[in-house]
């Protein structure tokens, strides 16, 4: 995994696994297949994505941040965003799709503690024309605390041949599966720890990306 | 020894009476059926032996090894070494198989949670349910048929070493293969732990072909009302839960 300086535009040209440590705003080209890019946002930015192939990008943060990803030649997206926070924050992502037969696969998870109030804007953008084009949402904010929150998922669908879906949900953690884990013998304290850290990590990370997400864990895992 | 004593129970959103002065006794080592039709209580009284938050113990006591367990918390109640296999075991995402169960297994202070130790065993028993290989690193019950849920909670009961397990509906959802192979898991953990003692719960006399029971107890309205052995589970196969109250009244009659 490599750490980049970056200017405000950068491109990938060649497949990898990269990370990101982002502080103004920024555009990305992904220019080839198979680029992985585990960012972490800082200080309200806006991030512009050009998407020419297929790409994963991860996305940690606790504060503000705009997402623009512009999906071309048949590319295909899967975004992953993992936010805590205990801050009055919104993260707005917009898929647009600019070429024909282009997927978005938009997955937000976001966990809004203390006094946290955190609103995720979910949109997908299919303009007329582009036919095969798949756009798909999962957004879910786990509230803990007094933390509240809000999610606007919201589907822009202009062309009939395409295929466009949302799910989501704001609450608390499934007394359902606290129940499940605390008849296993796991105490309550442990089993919301459990459902915690699987809720926020959707899929396998690398150790180093692992570690950040689990510092801000931390702050919100029951001792 | 398990040991339910005139025990009251409400739901807690309706207040509706669901068990009324309910009393069994379980001995180590004994297997007891409870059988009756939908609505009586059967599920619910395994969820108040494991104190769900949705039900409200007014009156009695329950009481497993001299312990009293209404007082205890969920977990508290499972580290005593009381299992449920759920009837409806929930998916959860994100969590996998391995880490909850290895968690289980620290939370009890247990000597199994060397990673070797509990990877070989968790692997040994995943072949012995014919459960996917995959099991031990999926999300609980996460891609699972329901029949394969049923049998990774049996995997759970095999780790967890239980001393006294509730078997809630163990046969819906499950085809007959799926029956037999987590019924001899089942006798192969009762014949290695011989006090072990076992509470099913079922509508269905099929599941007591295969783990038999000592006892078999028919429910209705919240309490016990007939006791009997396997022979009381066969004639109400026969004659459904009505007929065999009513061939009883017609015998007490003559």
């Amino acid at each position: 995994m490599n750490n980049i300086l970056l200017d405000s535009t950068k491109s990938y040209d060649k497949e990898g696994t990269f990370k990101l440590e982002l502080d103004k705003d920024t555009t990305i080209n992904i220019e080839s297949d198979n680029v992985k890019l585990y960012l972490v946002t800082k200080n309200n930015i806006r991030v512009d994505f050009n998407i020419f192939k297929k790409a994963t990008i991860y996305n940690i943060t606790t504060e503000n941040i705009t997402i623009n990803a512009n999906i071309y030649n048949n590319a295909k997206l899967d975004f992953y965003l993992m936010t805590i926070t205990d801050k009055k924050i919104t993260n707005t992502i917009n898929a647009y799709h600019e070429s024909k037969d282009t997927t978005s696969n938009l997955i937000c998870h976001g966990i809004s503690y203390l006094k946290g109030d955190l609103k995720f804007s979910v949109n997908g953008y299919i303009k007329k024309g582009m036919i095969g084009s798949i756009c798909n949402q999962s957004s879910r904010i786990i509230n803990l605390d007094d933390g509240k929150s809000l999610i606007e998922p919201n589907l822009f669908i202009d062309e009939f041949d395409s295929v466009a879906n949302h799910s989501a949900y704001t609450g608390p953690f499934d007394e359902k599966s606290l129940f499940y884990l605390e008849t296993k013998g796991i105490s309550r304290k442990e089993a919301f720890n459990l459902l915690l850290s699987g809720f926020m990590k959707l899929v396998d990370l690398p150790k180093e990306y692992e570690n950040i997400l689990d510092m801000l864990l931390n702050k919100v895992m029951r001792s | 020894m398990f040991v339910i004593d005139k025990l009251n129970v409400l739901t807690k959103d309706t207040s509706k009476e669901i068990l009324k002065d309910f009393s069994l006794t379980i001995k180590p080592g004994e297997i007891h059926a409870i059988m009756g039709p939908n609505g009586v209580g059967k599920s619910t009284l395994s969820k108040v032996i494991m104190h769900h938050p949705d039900y409200i113990i007014t009156n009695g006591t329950i009481t497993y090894n001299n312990k009293i367990l209404n007082d205890l918390t969920t977990d508290e109640i499972a580290r005593s070494g009381v299992y449920l296999l759920m009837q409806d075991p929930s998916i959860i995402d994100g969590v996998s198989n391995s880490e909850a169960l290895r968690t289980a297994l620290k939370e009890r202070g247990s000597n199994d949670t060397n990673l070797y130790t509990f990877i070989s065993k968790m692997k040994k028993e995943i072949d012995s349910l014919s459960l996917p290989k995959d099991t031990m690193h999926r999300g609980i019950n996460k891609g699972l048929s329901g029949g394969e849920r049923k049998k990774n909670e049996v995997l759970g009961l095999k780790l967890l070493e239980p001393s006294f397990i509730i078997l809630d509906e163990l046969d819906s959802g499950l085809d007959v293969d799926s029956l037999k192979i987590v019924a001899k898991n089942i006798n192969d953990y009762l014949k290695v732990n011989k006090d072990t003692s076992v509470l099913i719960i079922t509508h269905y006399s099929r599941v007591l072909d295969l783990i038999k029971p000592d006892f078999v107890h028919q429910m209705e309205d919240g309490k016990i009302i007939k006791t009997g052995d396997i022979t009381l589970a066969k004639q109400i196969e026969k004659t459904g839960y009505n007929g065999v109250n009513e061939v009883e009244s017609s015998e007490n009659h003559e």
